[in-house]
């Protein structure tokens, strides 16, 4: 049967979010990114890679290029927004999903023609919707595969729809080796020597000769030459666990430093459990030093966990099985596995009111941070700019006021 | 150091010391037994700092002294030999031979000298307890103990000594926070001191006072020492550090008012939670209990296998009601008990249970309810 696959792409992701919400930015050269001195372009609109900028290039390089570039802060917490309701409009046309990041996923679509039409029209749809619910664009590959679709949905970028024909070959023969998937800058140097430019030199080659080569992956590259790809589409497994890891500018040693960002960290992780309706019954904590030797320490607790205080009461418990603070820490992490669901859940005899309380607290807390994002709310000794001997007297409130 | 010892004897002290020896192998000395050669017998010792045994069996000595050896591998080694009498002999250097039959072992051993002592008893600081009501009273409490190492005052069994009607009771009381398990015995222990504000034996020694009390009916003496408990039969001496933390305020947990109340025959109640529990949720063994007139129902599902559901006749008047227990916990009370019949109180779906013998005021168990 041929499988009918779309790969889906929203265009310059990061940066277009940031045009949404400012759209003076629009038509702008946009990088998104940390400006200070070690920070790189975690993405760019397309006004900015005109100017030869791409992402993962350092910050000052990249304004050098365009010094008239406006640069904003990576804000995750509002691209997966974003994102949520982009795959929301995927879920509307099939349940074989596989995301690939926040942006990216490919779609199974194969006999959803009789409900919403032909595939090349479920990806119009798609990519109307996207534009008309959330302002961005997508660009779309159909194909008979995973690899055609993803070469596809770059073909023609951005806000592209491309349906690689069947046969593929007036699309894939023209193609440089580079593009190929699992063809990175050392193979396609070999493959440059053998004299091999395209696809359809690479075509001349035998499945033996291509294996003598370059072993298992040989095989794989005669198949691609032949847009033959079996991949399926894997829809997303549950979650096994839930964290969050920091690394530090500068290395820790300081116990209050270690304590306020083990507390942020309890914060997103408890946050994130709860976002989804799960608690953990096994913390686990990750320490990385100074000279990159990491360890990890876990606990099964029970009942499972939901809340930033009781995760970070037992992290810290577990941080004391460490030599955090006798050596510096360059990273932190904490994360939950063997995650349940809240619907059934196991009565505790002791301390339910002030759990009660708790997790009123938590879900008051989560409420706010909906409507005023993640920063609406704040633990006080978390706020930029808190002193770790104390928490300030004023602006008790726990707004940082950015 | 010298000793001929009968295999028999020697395993069978061997034996009972490997629950004791720290397995983490944080101390390596803590890995070893160590073995004193005195007069006529030989004194075997392990410890792992918490829980501490020593017991002496009948030997003859040649020569007198003290050497320490992993504890694990010896018993490994005197397992397999044969049903004959064995020659131990430690030298000077530490070095170990073994000789039974034809073979012959060669091993390393640790000198005694850096093995934790281990402190002497006066017997008159001892109070004397029938072994076989002080097992009766362990077996049916010990399984609610927590075995959440981060709470360690829920780790053990609490001891206290209380008062009804004029008469002295011995209370033992464990719960790992979702279900409770109390039972009191005629026993009059309120002279001894350390007892009265009531104390937490840890599992570990739990364990190892349940053996001593299975070992032969007879007379178990315990006393107290500091925040130690000591437990002595015979010829073993057992030493637990008590958990120094706060049992929590489990009278307030007993329900007082759960008026409606089914006598369940225990057997058959048993006997279809086990079943039922196959299909309930691996980690939340869920399972739900009907309750209507006279009849008890109980079902359970599993997203990945299916469902089942079964009913037995009950003794119930009240109005119908309907909640979610782990079977697990129902399945370890009912397991421990002997009554042919027992009494479950509920209140509502959300209220702690309690579970009764119907002939008797000794025993209670509390489970909380799960949602369903």
């Amino acid at each position: 049967m041929i499988r009918s696959i779309i790969h889906l792409d929203l265009d310059a992701f990061y940066a277009s979010v940031e045009q949404h919400d400012e759209p003076q930015l629009r038509g702008r050269p946009v990088l998104v990114g940390g400006r200070s001195g070690r920070g790189v372009v975690c993405a760019c609109s397309y006004e900015a890679r005109r100017y030869g900028i791409h992402s993962a290039m350092p910050m000052a390089k990249a304004l050098r290029l365009c010094p008239a570039a406006a640069v904003r802060p990576v804000r995750m917490e509002r691209y997966r927004q974003f994102s949520r309701r982009v795959f929301a409009i995927f879920a509307r046309f099939t349940d074989r999903i596989e995301p690939l990041s926040l942006d990216e996923a490919f779609l199974d679509v194969s006999g959803c023609e009789r409900l919403f039409g032909k595939p090349a029209e479920i990806a119009a749809q798609i990519k109307a919707a996207v534009r008309q619910e959330t302002g961005l664009t997508i660009s779309a590959g159909v194909a008979a595969n995973k690899f055609l679709a993803k070469l596809a949905s770059d073909h023609e970028k951005p806000d592209g729809l491309y349906v690689v024909p069947h046969p593929p070959d007036n699309f894939l023969l023209p193609l440089p080796l580079k593009r190929l998937w699992g063809v990175g800058p050392v193979t396609c140097q070999r493959l440059e020597k053998l004299g091999l430019r395209t696809v359809a030199d690479l075509r001349q080659l035998s499945e033996a000769r291509l294996a003598q080569l370059f072993d298992s992956a040989g095989r794989q590259l005669y198949r691609l030459a032949r847009g033959e790809d079996q991949r399926p589409v894997v829809v997303a497994s549950a979650r096994h666990s839930i964290g969050h890891e920091d690394t530090f500018d500068h290395d820790l040693q300081n116990p209050l430093e270690l304590h306020r960002s083990l507390l942020d960290l309890a914060e997103r992780v408890a946050t994130r459990l709860r976002g989804k309706g799960l608690a953990g019954s096994v913390v686990q904590l990750k320490v990385r030093y100074a000279d990159f030797s990491t360890v990890t320490r876990r606990r099964t607790v029970d009942p499972p966990l939901d809340s930033a205080m009781t995760i970070l009461q037992v992290a810290e418990e577990l941080l004391l099985r460490t030599d955090a603070g006798q050596r510096p820490v360059r990273l932190l992490g904490i994360s939950l596995s063997q995650l349940q669901e809240g619907h059934e859940v196991q009565g505790e005899l002791f301390g339910v009111e002030k759990r009660d309380r708790l997790s009123a607290l938590d879900g008051a807390v989560d409420q706010l941070r909906q409507r005023y994002g993640a920063k609406g709310v704040q633990r006080a000794s978390l706020m930029t700019g808190a002193r770790f001997e104390s928490a300030p007297k004023t602006g008790g409130d726990g707004r940082d006021g950015s | 150091m010298r000793f001929a010892i009968e295999k028999e004897i020697f395993i069978k002290g061997l034996a009972r010391i490997q629950g004791i020896v720290e397995k983490k192998n944080t101390i390596p000395i803590l890995a070893n037994v160590l073995i004193e050669a005195v007069d006529g017998e030989i004194q075997l010792t392990a410890t792992d700092l918490e829980v501490g045994m020593k017991a002496s069996y009948p030997a003859t000595v040649s020569s007198p002294g003290k050497i320490t050896v992993s504890a694990k591998k010896l018993y490994e080694i005197i397992k397999e030999l044969p049903e004959q009498e064995i020659d131990f002999n430690a030298k000077e250097n530490c070095w170990i031979e073994i000789r039974c039959g034809k073979a012959y072992f060669n091993i390393v051993g640790l000198s005694a000298e850096e093995f934790p002592y281990f402190p002497h008893f006066q017997k008159e600081q001892f109070v004397s307890v029938d072994g076989t009501l002080l097992k009766e009273m362990i077996d049916k409490t010990f399984f609610s103990i927590s075995t959440d190492e981060s709470k360690y005052n829920l780790n053990g069994i609490y001891f206290r000594p209380v008062e009804k009607d004029g008469q002295q009771l011995l209370r033992l009381v464990a719960t790992d926070g979702h279900r409770l398990s109390l039972i009191q015995k005629p026993l009059d222990v309120s002279h001894i001191e350390q007892l009265s504000k009531g104390v937490i034996f840890p599992r570990k020694g739990i364990f190892e006072l349940k053996k001593m009390a299975e070992d032969n009916d007879g007379e178990l003496l315990i006393g107290f020492f500091d925040n130690n408990a000591v437990i002595q039969k015979n010829q073993t001496v057992v030493v637990m550090r008590l958990i120094d933390g706060e049992f929590p305020d489990y009278n307030r947990v007993i329900p007082q008012n759960n008026d409606l109340t089914v006598i369940i025959p225990r057997d058959s109640f048993l006997h279809a939670l086990r079943r039922m529990s196959i299909l309930s949720s691996e980690k939340s063994k869920g399972v739900k209990i009907e309750i209507k007139e006279n009849l008890l129902e109980m079902s359970s599902s599993n997203p990945e296998f299916g469902d089942a559901r079964e009913d037995i006749e009950v003794e119930y008047q009240g109005e119908e009601i309907s909640v979610g227990f782990n079977a697990r916990y129902l399945i370890d009370i009912l397991n421990a008990q002997n009554e042919e019949k027992i009494c479950l109180s509920l209140r509502d779906k959300l209220s702690p249970g309690l579970i009764t013998p119907c002939e008797n005021q000794e025993y209670l168990a509390v489970i909380m309810p799960m949602r369903l």
